[in-house]
């Protein structure tokens, strides 16, 4: 348990994620509060990283659910083991034993045939430590999901028609990162802190450069954010993130690069953009303007 | 951690809930829990510290990264005064902290922040419930009752932006319908484990009957088509906000306009400001305002996007109001393919809302024999009720 706002910051610091003091606040409020964090913001500004950096400081046990369309409670929160059921029902018919229909069925039914899945995991971690329950990329699932999770996340527990409710022994640390392709039911809002990431300022992405990326000169990274705050002025079909300013870092430190220029550009110029229309808008801006423009 | 004296902790209370009030009439969604949680929230703050102030009401009351502009300008005004007096306050400890021991400084300043509660929270929570029970008189949120009857082509912005709440009620609405549970179902095609174990229980693990399932309701898909020729221009604000609103809050809907020709937005509508689309959708669309030829436009859909976007469940909205110009022969034609493709075919029609209103139009009296449903599309409540039918199609 960290108990300052301050003492969060330094710590997450430590663990090499550069965070501001509204992002320390929140986090800080999710844990002494018992609530879920909801973080939204464009993709690649740290939303998932920031799950794993605080899984770290807590010493807790990560777990991770990946959200995806068609995602269903077999998946997310428990599954009979059938295999082993049939093998059960088998044995029980061989050995004759006198147990009746109603007590095989008790049996198979029991949490020993119960597959834990990442959420019923999260709320019944068999290890000794805390649990930080990372549920990623919500906006991916169908909005019928979200109505399972309602009952993890308010009261933390699940319930099995066959066994009955399920409570947690220990409150795991719930983040939730969405990339907003979808605006997400009111009913989980309401149930979460919520933090939006925004892309980082000049200063701040040169700090988390030159923490992730030690081997950088600092005037080269300096060069690298400051081309990417004026990329993320244009209107493009997908503006690049905090992931792809690393790698471009990486690669230009990687091909001995030691400051940016037209073809050193070109031949990177795959680390920063996804899409062939944002290559050539960018070049020509770069063709018109020059590189760097003051 | 602060501790705030009953007493003072009771005016502060209403202090911050005046607070979410003038929020709630931003437009800021905040529901009681959520005041509740910011509550809680301060106990494991300092409140004194400004900053963390701020970011914890941030964390707890807003819950959509658009709220945060409305956010930040209420909270400024709102809580300027007690931004005051902490610089005032940490300027004289400052101050005072040269001169005397740390114990007699903890109790000067305990001392100085019960005053300071006693004080602003107090006084200004007086002044604040006053206006609190002024402001009762104005409801703080209900677009419905002054806009329901208004027509849309008298709209200004804010009104719209009203609209905009409502489309997205509609569509969360809908939205809940979905479902991705698998139902137990005889003719389908999963294998149901769970069903069959539970089944064959009493056979001693042999497998005899098996069970089955399919995936529920699927997705239902919605096309939009929409008329923007020169007589329908006086709706056109709000039309593009309706279908801004349909397509950012629902998934699977694919957007159209049509005049002369056929264009495309969905593209343009997804993930961009409303501004932006808007000012997109006049540069990208140079026949905005034309003539209409629904006929020739249905032609074109039919032909290169229906085999791609039309399967059993798709509804086609077409938002006309029937003038066309075009051969009658074509959009019956047209139609008829159209008929045999889709799921259902409802047909909004702004001119509908007026009571006089007769089918005169030869467009219109050509398609009726193909809709499924033909409603008026002119003031809040034909939205609401489309809501309502697209609720039940489902």
């Amino acid at each position: 348990m960290i108990k300052t706002i301050d003492e969060f910051q330094r710590a997450m610091e430590n663990a090499r994620y550069i965070c501001d003091r509204a992002l320390a606040t929140s986090v800080y409020l999710g844990q002494v509060m018992g609530r879920p964090l909801l973080i939204e913001g464009e993709a690649g500004v740290g939303k998932t990283e920031v799950a794993k950096v605080v899984a770290e400081i807590l010493h807790a046990q990560l777990i991770r659910l990946q959200c995806y369309e068609g995602l269903d409670v077999e998946h997310a929160l428990y599954e009979w083991n059938y295999p082993k059921q049939i093998l059960h029902i088998q044995l029980a018919q061989s050995k004759k034993e006198g147990e009746g229909e109603s007590d095989v069925e008790q049996t198979i039914f029991s949490e020993k045939f119960l597959l834990k899945r990442p959420l019923l995991e999260a709320i019944q971690s068999s290890l000794n430590v805390p649990v930080v329950l990372l549920i990623d990329e919500i906006d991916r699932a169908d909005e019928g999901f979200e109505a399972f999770l309602l009952e993890v996340l308010s009261d933390f527990q699940i319930t099995i028609p066959e066994i009955g409710t399920i409570k947690a022994t220990r409150r795991p640390y719930v983040v939730i990162t969405s990339n907003q392709t979808r605006e997400l039911h009111d009913a989980l809002k309401r149930r979460c802190l919520y933090h939006w990431i925004d892309f980082p300022s000049v200063e701040k992405e040169l700090q988390i450069v030159l923490t992730k990326v030690p081997s950088v000169q600092e005037n080269l990274a300096q060069q690298v954010c400051s081309l990417m705050k004026r990329i993320r002025e244009m209107d493009l079909l997908k503006k690049p993130g905090i992931a792809e300013t690393l790698d471009w870092a990486e690669a230009l430190v990687a091909l001995n690069k030691g400051s940016i220029n037209k073809e050193t550009l070109e031949e990177t110029l795959g680390c920063i953009f996804k899409y062939r229309e944002d290559m050539e808008k960018f070049r020509d801006v770069v063709n018109k303007e020059g590189l760097f423009s003051s | 951690m602060t501790d705030l004296s009953a007493q003072n902790s009771l005016g502060f209370l209403r202090h911050l809930l005046l607070f979410c009030r003038k929020l709630q009439q931003e437009g800021v969604k905040v529901t009681l829990p959520q005041e509740i949680d910011a509550c809680r929230s301060l106990e494991y703050i300092d409140i004194f510290a400004y900053n963390d102030f701020y970011h914890a009401l941030k964390a707890n009351l807003i819950s959509r990264s658009e709220d945060i502009p409305v956010f930040d300008r209420v909270f400024f005004s709102h809580w300027s005064s007690l931004k005051e007096y902490l610089q005032e306050e940490q300027a004289s400890i400052k101050r005072k902290k040269t001169s005397k021991d740390s114990h007699e400084e903890e109790n000067a300043l305990r001392r100085k922040k019960e005053k300071l509660c006693e004080i602003i929270f107090s006084e200004s929570s007086q002044d604040g419930l006053r206006k609190k029970n002024e402001s009762r008189e104005i409801p703080v949120y209900s677009p419905n009752e002054k806009l329901a009857k208004k027509d849309f082509s008298a709209f200004s912005d804010e009104e719209l932006e009203k609209i905009k709440k409502a489309i997205s009620l509609i569509a969360q609405k809908i939205n809940l319908r979905e479902t991705r549970r698998k139902k137990a179902d005889k003719k389908a095609c999963l294998f149901d484990f769970r069903r069959t174990i539970r089944k064959n229980v009493r056979h001693g693990g042999d497998i005899i009957n098996f069970a089955w399932k399919k995936p529920k309701v699927t997705e239902t898909r919605i096309v939009l088509l929409c008329d923007v020729s020169g007589s329908m221009e006086v709706y056109s604000r709000f039309l593009v906000q309706f279908f801004y609103g349909l397509q950012n809050s629902l998934r699977g809907v694919e957007t159209f306009v049509f005049s002369t020709r056929l264009s495309r937005i969905t593209k343009i509508l997804r993930k961009e400001g409303f501004e932006k689309a808007m000012e997109k959708i006049s540069r990208e669309v140079p026949h905005w305002g034309g003539g209409t030829h629904i006929g020739e436009c249905l032609r074109e859909f039919n032909r290169q996007n229906a085999p791609r976007l039309l399967y059993r469940r798709t509804i086609v909205i077409i938002v006309s109001d029937g003038w066309d110009r075009g051969e009658s022969s074509l959009l019956q034609e047209e139609m008829k393919k159209l008929r045999r493709k889709a799921y259902q075919i409802i047909w909004l029609n702004p001119l509908l809302g007026n009571p006089h209103y007769q089918h005169t139009s030869k467009g219109m009296k050509t398609a009726l024999p193909f809709l499924d449903q033909f409603l008026p599309l002119h003031n809040l409540d034909s939205l609401i009720h489309l809501g309502e039918v697209l609720y039940r199609i489902q």
